[in-house]
């Protein structure tokens, strides 16, 4: 038998631990900054782009894809060689992968904070920047792939299973999710609206958690718990259940995020459904990597390692109970939309992905730099300010969502609302605000620690840049009769990453087909009409800004909701939505039937000084809405484009869109003037102001149900399209 | 515009229900299977993380 020589590249494994590091304290600051924009609004002046708005999806891009992005590039290029017994298949791949996605971060860096979005949660990054992923994760995929398909160990390990089912199923999300028509260079319009783009974009959220922040992460813990602990896994057995259970079940579980809302019932069903049964194959999972220390735990009392891994494994426990839980309706209605959902998620994200990925620092570290870690007792301090961080943080948000929902739903014993005004629920738990940012501060500590230590370790060895390793060459099997059925499956990657593409596509296509096909899943409004070209503008000004990281637009068929807000929200209309901005976090009221609720000048004070109107608030102010002018150069394009994806304009709208545009703008700001607003504080305001488009998009909001609306009846564009905007449905 | 090629497949209606049934079944000859084969089959796999090193290691190959 030939025995083969052959290297892995530590290299790549290096680099990509170096970033998660880097990454992982940046995405961390920027967390810390705006939690510290909710104790004190004004923290950091009011800057466009280090607003709220802009900055919370920064932070949840740097945390999901820079820091544990990298983090599970750094176990996959680790421990795949290793268990294939073969060096990655292309070095250059592998460095191309690197740069390409460091390139990636920094691009959504350079557009997040200047409100280049596109409003859908993770999936935040605009069109040129999706292509990019799409580029750099088929180089991953195939350098991947390649590497299973020339390995020398016969049997593929469990942990690789999880790594080919997180590139084939991110790769389906990212495409399906990014089907949006570009109107300009940084600006695009998804295919799919409302009741759909909800659908969709939360298909792939709810995915996104179960492909990029737990599949490849279950890889690791089937690789570096049994390294770590010196013993095999606990039952191999269960995790081929688990593997298979656990992909095809999370797929049909993303409704969940939309319970309530106007998602047809059934489709909100089908999500409970699979959620519930989510907890079996998640269970199975951490129970088995629990087990697997049985007869060890003696060294998780000293080993940092299997400290940060235990912690990591049982908060995967937690969270994942408490997934299928928060899928329960009645649950779902109380912790929807309030902050426990953001405790909920700090508990996966600050113990499970930061567990296991500083667990593999630590792991990894020493190992390709061939020395000991620089000081134990460094890392085990680490691991207390992570978990006592954790703590600090999450449990205050588990106290402060549930006390505010229950405000919001209260009721006096005449029947009205306890707490009319929103605010006063807000005001309320301002002090877990603040404790969160406590936690959050010692898990960045505890960080700087852990970064500390490495660094010092690294120093204090060499890197074994290719470390070289020897097995026999691959006999082939392929005559092997007798070989039961899943050992041959094992044996054949290219089949096996076709069933899991199988598997994972079933549960999409039967949630989605039925919207698609069947029109009476979202019953026509007649009178919903299209967005007018100044409130086009006003929307994708919302949607730069970020308003629906902190306003929902979705008003649940509740009464405690209905009084507060008004009538609740309708499928119908949302048929013109590209996107949909239902949001998902209430830090501030909904505002789906905010149209015609204040004046044009109640907005105009609120966006320049929200403290004005509302005596507490912890919006931010907008002064530059005021100072900034509307684009009116590129709304030609953007009609085209939301023609392009269905809205029914004319095809001649785009003509008289800039026309129609000043027209609306004209009244809108003559209205102000007349109330006596020519002015704020020395501001002269105009007509070509971002406000004014803003305040025009504002106030059709959910309004045309009433179907007392002409939203385009005196603009210019319908006396020259003779009283002919939409095209015959 | 993908409504009408969706539409536009005989019995797509059928599709569902066919790959529920097939999928229900997948994991019940699964179950069956892993029971039959027993724990020792699995043993080589189980140990793959743990002997690439040591089997292997180029410092001590005699190992």
């Amino acid at each position: 038998m030939s025995v083969d020589t052959f290297h892995y590249d530590n290299k790549v494994v290096r680099n990509f631990g170096i970033a998660t590091m880097i990454w992982g304290i940046i995405g961390f600051l920027v967390g810390l900054i705006v939690a510290l924009k909710f104790i004190w609004p004004d923290f950091l002046g009011f800057i466009p782009e280090l607003s709220f708005g802009r900055l919370r999806p920064l932070h949840t891009n740097a945390v999901i894809f820079a820091f544990a992005g990298n983090a599970i590039f750094y176990g996959v290029y680790y421990s795949l060689p290793r268990l294939c017994k073969a060096s990655m298949w292309s070095e250059k791949l592998s460095k191309i992968h690197f740069w390409g996605w460091q390139t990636i971060i920094v691009s959504a860096v350079a557009t997040l904070p200047f409100g280049i979005t596109t409003s859908k949660e993770y999936a935040e990054l605009e069109w040129p920047i999706d292509l990019l992923i799409t580029l750099i994760w088929v180089i991953f995929g195939v350098n991947m792939i390649m590497t299973i398909m020339k390995r020398r160990e016969k049997h593929i390990y469990v942990a690789i299973w999880f790594y080919i089912a997180t590139f084939v199923t991110v790769a389906v999300l990212h495409l399906v999710n990014s089907f949006e028509v570009p109107a300009t260079l940084l600006k695009s319009y998804p295919v799919y609206a409302g009741v759909q783009d909800a659908l969709v974009q939360w298909w792939y959220g709810h995915n996104a958690v179960a492909f990029f922040l737990t599949t490849p992460f279950l890889g690791i813990m089937y690789y570096f718990i049994p390294k770590a602990s010196n013993r095999p896994i606990f039952s191999y057995r269960l995790s081929i259940v688990h593997f298979w259970s656990l992909i095809f079940i999370y797929i049909w579980a993303g409704p969940h995020h939309l319970l309530y809302t106007a998602l047809p019932g059934w489709a909100q069903t089908l999500g409970t459904a699979f959620s519930l049964m989510l907890i079996a194959p998640s269970w199975g999972g951490m129970l088995n990597g629990l087990l697997t220390l049985r007869g060890a735990w003696d060294k998780v009392r000293e080993d940092p390692v299997l400290k940060f891994m235990v912690v990591a494994v049982t908060s995967y426990g937690m969270v994942t109970f408490e997934g299928p839980m928060l899928s329960i309706a009645n649950v779902n209605a109380i912790a929807h939309y309030s902050d426990y959902i953001i405790g909920h998620v700090h508990n996966g994200a600050l113990l499970w992905n930061g567990g296991l990925a500083f667990g593999m620092l630590y792991f990894i570290t020493p190992r390709i730099y061939e020395t000991k870690l620089f000081s134990t007792k460094l890392a085990n301090i680490h691991f207390w300010f992570a978990t006592m961080g954790a703590i600090f943080y999450v449990i205050p948000m588990y106290w402060g969502g549930i006390t505010q929902s229950l405000m919001w739903k209260d009721f006096t014993d005449q029947g009205f609302l306890t707490y009319p005004n929103f605010l006063e629920t807000v005001v309320q738990i301002i002090p877990m605000y603040a404790l969160r940012a406590f936690g959050g501060t010692l898990f960045i500590i505890g960080a700087l620690f852990g970064i500390y230590n490495l660094i010092k370790t690294a120093k204090s060895g060499s890197l074994l840049q290719n470390e070289e390793a020897q097995a026999p060459a691959l006999q082939k099997h392929e005559g092997d009769e007798n070989e039961s059925w899943h050992r041959k499956l094992e044996g054949r990657p290219l089949k096996f990453t076709l069933l899991t593409v199988l598997a994972i596509l079933i549960g999409g296509v039967v949630e989605y087909m039925p919207t698609a096909l069947i029109d009476s899943n979202i019953p026509t409004i007649e009178s919903v009409q299209p967005y007018t070209a100044l409130e086009v503008e006003g929307r994708d000004i919302y949607i730069a800004e970020g308003c629906n990281n902190c306003h929902s637009q979705m008003i649940r068929p509740f009464r405690s909701e209905t009084e507060r807000y008004g009538e609740y929200s309708k499928a119908g209309e949302f048929v013109y939505d590209h996107p949909f901005l239902w949001g998902s976090k209430r830090t501030g009221p909904d505002l789906h039937r905010i149209g015609g609720k204040y004046p044009d000048s109640w907005h105009l004070r609120h966006m320049y000084d929200p403290n004005s109107t509302s005596p507490g608030s912890i919006m931010p102010a907008y002064t530059w809405l005021l100072t900034q002018d509307m684009d009116m150069e590129s709304m030609p394009n953007r009609i085209g484009a939301l023609t392009t994806v269905g809205v029914p304009y004319s095809t001649r709208y785009p003509e008289y869109a800039i026309d129609d545009m000043k027209a609306q703008a004209n009244r809108i700001t003559q209205g102000l003037r007349e109330n006596g607003f020519d002015t704020i504080e020395g501001i002269e305001i105009t007509s070509e102001k971002k406000v004014i488009a803003l305040i025009a998009y504002l106030q059709r909001l959910g309004t045309d149900i009433s179907g007392e609306n002409d939203p385009f009846g005196e603009l210019p564009s319908s006396k020259k399209l003779s009283n002919v905007i939409l095209e015959d449905k | 515009m993908y409504k009408d090629v969706l539409r536009s497949m005989d019995g797509i209606e059928l599709f569902p229900s066919i790959s529920l049934i097939l999928f229900f079944s997948f994991f019940v000859i699964l179950i069956i299977y892993l029971i039959r084969t027993g724990k020792d089959f699995w043993e080589d796999a189980a140990n793959i993380p743990l002997d690439s090193e040591i089997i292997f290691n180029p410092k001590n190959p005699e190992k």
